[in-house]
């Protein structure tokens, strides 16, 4: 047992680890973020309002879905729309009632048009994520209209794919962009305790995506992973058509156009690359431009109503915190945009 | 699990708490390293540890049978049927598809379709290089210059010890069974230079090896005809610093584990592109594997003791099978007639030449390592058209470049930590292993953080692949 004294620099390692780990756990805690030893706050249901009843959203075990809690049953005369989408309709620094999922199912109570909203998203979903969802919960809520808001994710899994020469046919999944590993090993705890720690993420999103700002990045996400993306929504399509749903195609939105993307923001540059490690800006900008093209197209080719969220707002900066998240305005603008074009205009 | 990657940090400090606790018992404490050798290399695949063990019970059997026998045919016949058996695991595993896709070319014209014939086994991570250590402890049983191991255990171990396991350096049984048979020697000091050197490996690999990767070479490999000359030359350059880096890191993390378990494992490389020929490169690059092919292959074939047309002969067919050990793929055996052909050049130079005048020396040094980096694009290339796009690229002599100055200082880095001389670095060794413990214990904790936020994913060593 004498042996174990000549380890125990191991110990002192892990001793000074956990000295840096935990008052950054509770740091980012106390912020609101998800950490390893201290869990989640949860999400800021609510804007109190003084002299209203709070009311009460998921997700939780018994309601999966990043919205207002809803009963299964609907009321006489209610539509319910289910919106499958990734971080932009799952936000986790908002207020969940400034999310535009929330926002829509309040413009439809507004306009006399009672709604519920169903938001089917999660941080990092993808397509293939989101149809899997549709399967497995689309009977117990089944919905009249899905509307997929969806790009992101896909084109930062796809683009890692082909970028590394791996195969385009490897299953997707629901694992969280920028983990190139779990395509070439499987995911083990300590890989997760690992991506979980404070540390590590902060380390990630302030020095991994300085390193990959220096990369050789790429102007263009190829047109074989365009085509798996296309491949992917119309899958989606199949899935929820055959629920009995009618899937609506939105058009990506971004703070910055093709024409604008040289004034796009450093420090947002940045917080992209922490994700994104193969495409540069402006390959963002004309991937998001090509794909969106793409599924106008495929709108037409399936006959399916298609919202243009993009022609409507990509490029006004103020609507958005980084490249395709939202401001509290921009999730408004957002929700108006969809209400107006399920609604019609008011 | 590679050394690289999160759950070897939890790995290492758990198997050696337990290791702590057996270490007195030698029955428990062989039985612990062979449970996590075999722990270890089942986390990447658990059905093929059973090739390990079918190369350790045949070779086992072989090396005792063998050495009690006088019979020279008997002896023979059971040198034999461990070649087969080990070989037969390598032309199975990762010479099979290779060897039919050259058939096919010959059958083409005959109109035969062999695709059918095909396999998809995955290849067998560190084949080459276990069957290479036991076909080494067979040879040296038959040529009468080791005793075998009576213990199957010890044996085991020897074949399967984690550390060097999966890409090497590749270990003489003359070397490490004597280590396994008396008690290993753990102290502070050796334990505290073990972690040193892992963390010296793990600072070439993530540091420079991948982030020279991340940072351009694999995307200028990727696409050659996208960039200029310059950066297609110092993408060249950057993966002769990321070959270097990448597999010597390997090796220091194997050796310096190896030492914290208190064992040592050979040297395997000697700041090769220090090297004045490519007769000394070899005597500094992948040193276990140089050696093995020198001993076991270039002298079996009559080494230099013939004509100069036949030692010519056998130095290019050593070279030429020694890159297709590497992989199986037409590049890997120009690589290997490549450097065959260097070889044969340089024979009659002086290895660790230091009495030419300084000049001459750097001049010797310069032309050495721009060969070796000609031969690194053969290494390097996916396809033939690949390598023809890379070399024409090169030849254009076009200007402009796309790498970033962060590439030039990672590139930088490379170079240093590979010209310190080697007198030098054992002196910062030996001193940053007296520090107190604790500052040790900050800095390398400092380390893991740094290397985390610099990965850029944790992609696999090089040498696994072969």
């Amino acid at each position: 047992m004498g042996l174990i004294r000549h380890f125990s620099i191991l110990g002192a390692i892990a001793l000074v680890l956990i000295v840096i780990e935990v008052p950054l756990e509770l740091r980012a805690y106390s912020r609101g973020f998800q950490t390893f030893l201290f869990g989640w706050r949860g999400i800021t249901p609510s804007t109190p309002v003084e002299g209203k009843e709070a009311r009460s959203f998921g997700p939780s075990p018994s309601f999966p879905f990043w919205s207002e809690v809803v009963p299964e049953k609907l009321e006489a005369g209610e539509t319910r729309y289910w919106i499958t989408s990734a971080s932009h309709a799952a936000e986790t620094q908002l207020p969940l009632d400034l999310i535009f999922p929330v926002v829509l199912s309040d413009l439809c109570r507004e306009r006399g048009q009672p709604c519920q909203v169903l938001s089917a998203s999660a941080p990092g979903f993808t397509i293939p994520a989101s149809a899997e969802q549709i399967e497995t919960l689309a009977s117990k809520y089944p919905p009249k209209v899905v509307i997929v808001y969806q790009m992101a994710n896909d084109v930062i899994e796809l683009a890692r794919l082909v970028f590394s020469g791996a195969s385009l046919e490897t299953p997707p999944s629901k694992a969280e962009p920028g983990e190139k590993q779990a395509l070439v090993s499987p995911r083990v705890l300590t890989h997760e305790f690992v991506d979980n720690m404070t540390a590590h993420q902060l380390l990630r999103t302030n020095l991994s995506n300085r390193v990959v700002a220096q990369r050789i990045l790429h102007d263009e996400l190829p047109e074989a992973a365009r085509k798996v993306f296309i491949t992917r929504l119309s899958h989606f399509i199949a899935v929820a058509r055959k629920h009995g749903t009618e899937p609506v195609l939105c058009t990506f939105a971004t703070s910055h156009r093709s024409d604008q993307i040289e004034q796009f923001p450093e420090a947002h540059r940045l917080k992209l690359f922490a994700f994104s490690r193969e495409l540069s800006m402006p390959g963002w900008a004309r991937t998001v431009d090509l794909l969106n093209a793409e599924i106008r197209v495929l709108a037409q080719t399936e006959d399916l109503r298609l919202i243009d969220v993009a022609e409507q707002i990509s490029g006004r900066h103020e609507l958005f915190r980084d490249f395709y998240h939202f401001t509290p305005e921009g999730h408004r603008e957002v929700a108006m945009v969809l209400a107006n074009a399920l609604l019609g205009a008011p | 699990m590679n050394f690289n990657s999160p759950e070897y940090f939890f790995f290492l400090p758990i198997t050696l708490v337990i290791y702590a606790m057996v270490f007195r018992r030698e029955m428990l404490r062989d039985s612990w390293l062979l449970a996590i050798s075999y722990f270890f290399y089942m986390s990447w695949n658990w059905k093929y540890a059973s090739l390990i063990l079918l190369s350790t019970v045949i070779d086992h059997y072989v090396g005792r049978a063998m050495h009690a026998s006088n019979d020279p045919k008997h002896r023979k016949r059971l040198l034999i049927l461990s070649m087969v058996s080990n070989l037969g695991l390598l032309a199975v595993f990762k010479y099979y598809n290779f060897f039919l896709e050259v058939g096919q070319v010959a059958a083409g014209p005959l109109g035969l379709d062999l695709a059918f014939l095909r396999h998809e086994l995955l290849l067998p991570v560190g084949i080459s290089f276990y069957t290479f250590q036991t076909m080494s402890y067979t040879l040296d049983i038959y040529r009468r210059e080791l005793e075998p191991e009576p213990s199957f255990l010890k044996f085991s171990v020897f074949v399967s010890f984690f550390p060097q396991l999966v890409a090497g350096p590749i270990v003489r049984a003359a070397d490490f069974l004597p280590q396994l048979r008396r008690t290993p020697e753990v102290t502070k000091e050796r334990v505290h230079d073990g972690l040193r050197l892992v963390f010296q490996g793990l600072f070439k690999k993530i540091v420079v090896a991948d982030l020279l990767a991340g940072l351009g070479v694999d995307a200028i490999f990727a696409r050659p005809g996208d960039f200029s000359s310059i950066d297609l030359l110092f993408a060249l350059y950057g993966y002769s610093f990321q070959i270097y880096c990448d597999f010597s890191g390997y090796s220091d993390i194997a050796i310096g584990t190896a030492r914290i378990f208190g064992f040592e494992l050979t040297k395997n490389f000697d700041r090769p592109y220090l090297a004045q020929n490519v007769r000394e490169f070899w005597a500094r690059w992948h040193i276990s594997l140089s050696t093995w092919l020198r001993d076991y292959l270039y002298i079996s074939l009559g080494g230099n003791r013939g004509t100069p047309r036949r030692t010519h002969f056998n130095l290019l067919m050593t070279m030429l099978l020694g890159g297709l050990w590497h992989g199986a793929a037409m590049n890997f055996v120009l690589w290997g007639a490549w450097h065959g052909l260097l070889l044969v050049f340089a024979r009659g130079s002086t290895k660790f030449d230091t009495e030419a005048p300084a000049h001459v020396i750097v001049r010797r040094r310069l032309l050495t390592f721009h060969l070796v980096v000609v031969s690194w694009l053969l290494f390097r290339v996916t396809s033939m058209q690949n390598f023809l796009d890379y070399s024409s690229g090169l030849l254009r002599l076009s200007a402009g470049t796309q790498l970033s100055p962060m590439y030039y200082a990672v590139l930088g880095v490379g170079v240093v930590l590979h010209v310190i001389p080697q007198s030098t670095a054992a002196g910062w060794g030996h001193r940053w292993c007296a520090l107190p413990a604790p500052v040790q214990a900050v800095v390398y904790a400092g380390c893991l953080l740094l290397f985390a936020g610099l990965s850029l994913g944790t992609p696999s060593f090089i040498y696994f692949q072969f």
